[in-house]
């Protein structure tokens, strides 16, 4: 995994380099838009981060039972709480989230900013030739 | 159009499909399909959900040169989105059980661990990479 480059304030250059403390820009993590192999992996080969979102919805049935889930989108600045505590590696932050709406909407986040998408280019080509009867039907109402 | 044909032509396709990216599939898929069991409250079927994730999963290639054109683009996710509903309802015959799988469904079940090693796994991370970052500078 490359090394991401610290952010060193102008003023550090005056001090001695043994009182400069990088340990608050070295505990900031990407939470988005990495590669899925650069994320830590589980022993079954899963990014931890989505376990965990996953498990919030297993661990209570109510969550999963909201009309609409992964359809409705939540509150912008609720999102953005959540992913600056995960950058920070507070996962437990996803167990106190009282609105299941948010994780939802991470979870959809989570896979538009992968690099490369789930499924292969090759394969968005190739399910286009996925034998069906409705694509008969749509292709005369277009 | 059979089922069994529609099967047989997913697995077709996801054969050469990284194993990273497979293991993550069957674990979304499943999970899907165990919001879809609740389908009477929030009223998501395998058709809505598999309506909701087209633009998350799937991408067109940059690379490709042939004109956007809205009228196929829509047409593309409409078939897409048909065939991840298929692919959520029939997840257990796609990817068959197999040693990973039963694995996973192990670590599920130990839920308070997990979120221990969780905490583990990123102070460990974060103290070596200040270790690395001191002894650079020494």
């Amino acid at each position: 995994m490359a090394q991401q480059p610290f952010y060193q304030p102008n003023f550090c250059k005056y001090l001695p380099e043994s009182d400069i403390d990088f340990s608050k820009e070295i505990s900031k993590q990407q939470v988005l838009g990495k590669h899925l192999s650069d994320y830590a992996l589980s022993d079954t080969g899963i990014p931890y981060i989505l376990i965990a979102t996953t498990l919030f919805f297993e661990a209570d049935e109510t969550r999963i039972q909201i009309e609409g889930i992964f359809r409705r989108v939540s509150a912008a600045s609720d999102l953005q709480k959540l992913i600056s505590n995960l950058e920070l590696g507070n996962y437990e932050y996803v167990f106190s989230i009282k609105e299941p709406l948010v994780l939802s909407d991470f979870l959809k986040k989570f896979f538009v900013n992968l690099p490369d998408p789930l499924f292969p280019y090759y394969v968005y080509e190739d399910l286009l030739k996925f034998p069906s009867k409705s694509i008969f039907l749509v292709n005369i109402e277009i | 159009m059979p089922e069994n044909e529609q099967l047989v032509f997913v697995k077709k396709v996801l054969q050469d499909v990284p194993k990273l990216n497979i293991k993550v599939m069957i674990h979304m898929l499943k999970f899907f399909k165990s919001v879809t069991k609740f389908e009477s409250y929030n009223k998501m079927t395998a058709k809505n959900i598999g309506i909701c994730f087209v633009p998350c999963f799937f991408k067109r290639d940059p690379e490709n040169k042939e004109p956007k054109v809205l009228n196929t683009l829509v047409l593309n996710s409409v078939i897409l989105s048909h065939c991840l509903e298929i692919m959520i309802k029939n997840v257990d015959e796609i990817f068959p059980e197999n040693q990973d799988t039963i694995a996973l469904h192990k670590i599920i079940k130990k839920k308070t661990y997990i979120v221990q090693e969780l905490k583990n796994y990123d102070e460990n991370e974060v103290s070596n990479k200040v270790f690395l970052k001191k002894s650079h500078q020494k």
